[in-house]
């Protein structure tokens, strides 16, 4: 388990401000935020290779103050950081030379590794040699070697073309499953966050804004750059009145639970908003008279894109529901949705 | 397209003026070893002798300025620290000032009666007029090159590569001798060549701090001044050639390790 309190580390201007988070034992956790954020900064803090104020406990163990190579933790940054003068047989061996571990152990282990990760090929090649994936999946065994207590990825997906991102998903959690590894996993891509991780760290401009399952931060966002990160569909830009909320460039004005004034964005789940052919008579409050702009489909599921006086809303419905009602592109239909569906969103404007 | 023929021949033709004025004098100078029976030069004992000293005491000197400028070059490469930039300044100053004036203010430090001076003869070893004071106004015009070009080695290296080793399991001095100096074997390769062929060519320094025993510079100068141009050029033909073919090996060899 790795706990993190009150981390605090200032590099000229920027500054990380009171991080706390913990990783459960086997627990894989995503470090999400936008670039610049601090996210790296946080992984090189707990590697060691940066300083910082605070407390970081690595299995009770604290290992604030002791170097990197005392921490007995596996990094694998988004370049492989794999030694380009050294054949990857000899990359795999540094971490095992260095913990003076016997010529035979060292070659039971790699001849261990190389047969579950099929990489008995690539043993005698350069690192420049090897394409992304494979250049990922010979760091990952390095960092595995020398059985670390947890291991830091940063975007390690980056550099892999989409087709086998799915396979090294599942080689992670495999590796979680039989090692029983923590991991803390940096990305900016939600589905592999969410495919990947329980908990998700949101960091901005230095500072924990959220931590929490995929599922909460999905259905309460609660800020601005969350909100896009999961892929929210619809967000509204708009001025408060009291508890309406009169969306910008449009004639609709939202009844919202909240009283306030001011510039806001609001955001509203596309499943949480119902679709009929004429008005119901139902507690929601907004009900709103439209067209349909575009039918997407999706596995069991339909995107509607209804266009209501200059709002365009997103709506997720079941294609059983889409035949039933009989929706094509360019009819009219009316959508509902309760106050208490919109949540407010902080974030720049 | 016109324009793009005009820009061409002119970059060629300017480019071209600028290669004929380094290359006509060489040329021009190895003509006279068309008129020589080469091991006439092999005969002469007083050049041979220079030659070889001059090698050597360049060898010795590149070999202070590896041990010196790899250390020196990472600090500049690695770490921040107040005057870095007056130091960076300091370090290039042999190299931009005349070399007689180094060789006078190497004289002011190590000569007979200067505090270093007087601190070496303590173990036998003086400079003027000997050897290691070769060797010493070798290091000291020369050292510049080679720490230049370690410090922009060192600079290339990834540093999360160093990050990486750490965390393997690297202590700082495994990750220095493990994974950052195998990356800038090129530079230290390419710079020490610099060094040693400069210190080769190093003239001002040494005819000040250690006229005598001759290294090449000297001897050549001293040939032009007591028995002319004629009798000057085939051995500065003889030592062009070798330096070329010393140097077309070198780099022939490093590139290939490269």
């Amino acid at each position: 388990m790795l706990i993190l309190e009150k981390i605090k580390k200032k590099i000229g201007n920027f500054e990380v401000k009171d991080i706390s988070f913990k990783v459960d034992d086997g627990e894989i956790l995503s470090l999400i935020g936008p670039s610049g954020a601090g996210k790296s900064t946080i992984i090189k803090i707990i590697t060691g290779i940066l300083k910082a104020d605070g407390k970081i406990l690595l299995n009770e163990r604290d290992i604030t103050k002791l170097p990197s190579e005392k921490r007995n933790i596996g990094y694998i940054p988004q370049s492989t950081g794999l030694f380009p003068h050294l054949l990857v047989k000899e990359n795999i061996e540094f971490p095992l030379k260095r913990r003076k571990f016997k010529r035979d152990k060292i070659e039971e282990i790699i001849g261990a590794f190389s047969d579950e990760f099929d990489i008995k090929n690539l043993l005698s090649r350069m690192p420049e040699t090897l394409s992304g994936g494979e250049r990922q999946k010979v760091a990952l065994v390095r960092a595995l070697v020398y059985k670390p207590e947890l291991l830091l990825m940063d975007e390690p997906l980056s550099s892999i073309d989409a087709q086998k991102k799915e396979d090294y998903i599942k080689l992670i959690k495999n590796i979680r499953k039989k090692y029983g590894v923590s991991i803390i996993y940096v990305t900016h891509n939600f589905d592999e966050a969410i495919t990947l991780s329980e908990k998700l760290v949101v960091i901005k401009n230095g500072e924990k804004i959220r931590e929490g399952a995929p599922k909460e931060l999905i259905s309460n966002p609660g800020d601005l750059w969350i909100a896009s990160f999961v892929k929210e569909k619809n967000i509204f830009k708009g001025k408060f009145q009291g508890n309406l909320f009169c969306v910008d460039d449009s004639e609709i004005c939202f009844h919202t639970p909240f009283s306030k004034e001011g510039q806001a964005f609001l955001s509203l789940r596309a499943d949480e908003i119902i679709v009929s052919k004429e008005p119901l008579d139902s507690s929601a409050l907004n009900v709103y008279k439209g067209e349909i702009t575009e039918i997407t489909n999706m596995n069991y599921n339909s995107q509607i894109s209804v266009s209501c006086r200059g709002v365009l809303f997103k709506v997720i419905i079941t294609n059983q529901s889409l035949e039933r009602l009989n929706l094509k592109t360019g009819g009219k239909i009316f959508i509902h949705f309760k106050a208490n569906s919109l949540k407010k969103l902080s974030g720049d404007f | 397209m016109k324009k793009n023929q005009i820009f061409n021949i002119l970059i060629f033709l300017i480019g071209g003026v600028l290669l004929i004025f380094i290359i006509l004098p060489i040329l021009k100078i190895l003509s006279n070893l068309l008129s020589t029976n080469i091991f006439f030069f092999f005969k002469d004992s007083e050049l041979m002798n220079s030659i070889l000293m001059t090698i050597y005491a360049s060898l010795i000197a590149t070999v202070f300025g590896i041990f010196g400028g790899i250390p020196l070059g990472y600090i500049l490469a690695n770490y921040d620290f107040p005057l870095k930039k007056t130091v960076e300044a300091f370090i290039d100053i042999p190299v931009v000032i005349p070399h007689t004036a180094a060789g006078i203010a190497l004289l002011t430090v190590f000569g007979r009666n200067a505090v270093l001076g007087k601190f070496f003869s303590f173990f036998g070893i003086k400079f003027v007029n000997e050897v290691p004071g070769i060797i010493l106004a070798m290091t000291y015009v020369s050292v510049p090159f080679l720490i230049n070009h370690v410090k922009e080695g060192f600079k290339k290296v990834d540093k999360e590569l160093e990050a990486v080793s750490r965390t393997l399991g690297a202590s700082k001095f495994t990750t220095f001798m493990k994974v950052s100096l195998p990356l800038v074997k090129g530079d230290i390769i390419s710079g020490s060549i610099m060094m040693w062929a400069r210190g080769i060519s190093e003239f001002g320094a040494i005819v000040i701090l250690a006229y005598n025993p001759k290294v090449i510079s000297t001897l050549i100068y001293d040939r032009f001044e007591s028995f002319g141009l004629r009798s000057s050029a085939p051995s500065v033909a003889f030592l062009l050639l070798l330096i070329i073919t010393v140097f077309v090996v070198l780099r022939v060899i490093t590139d290939r390790k490269k």
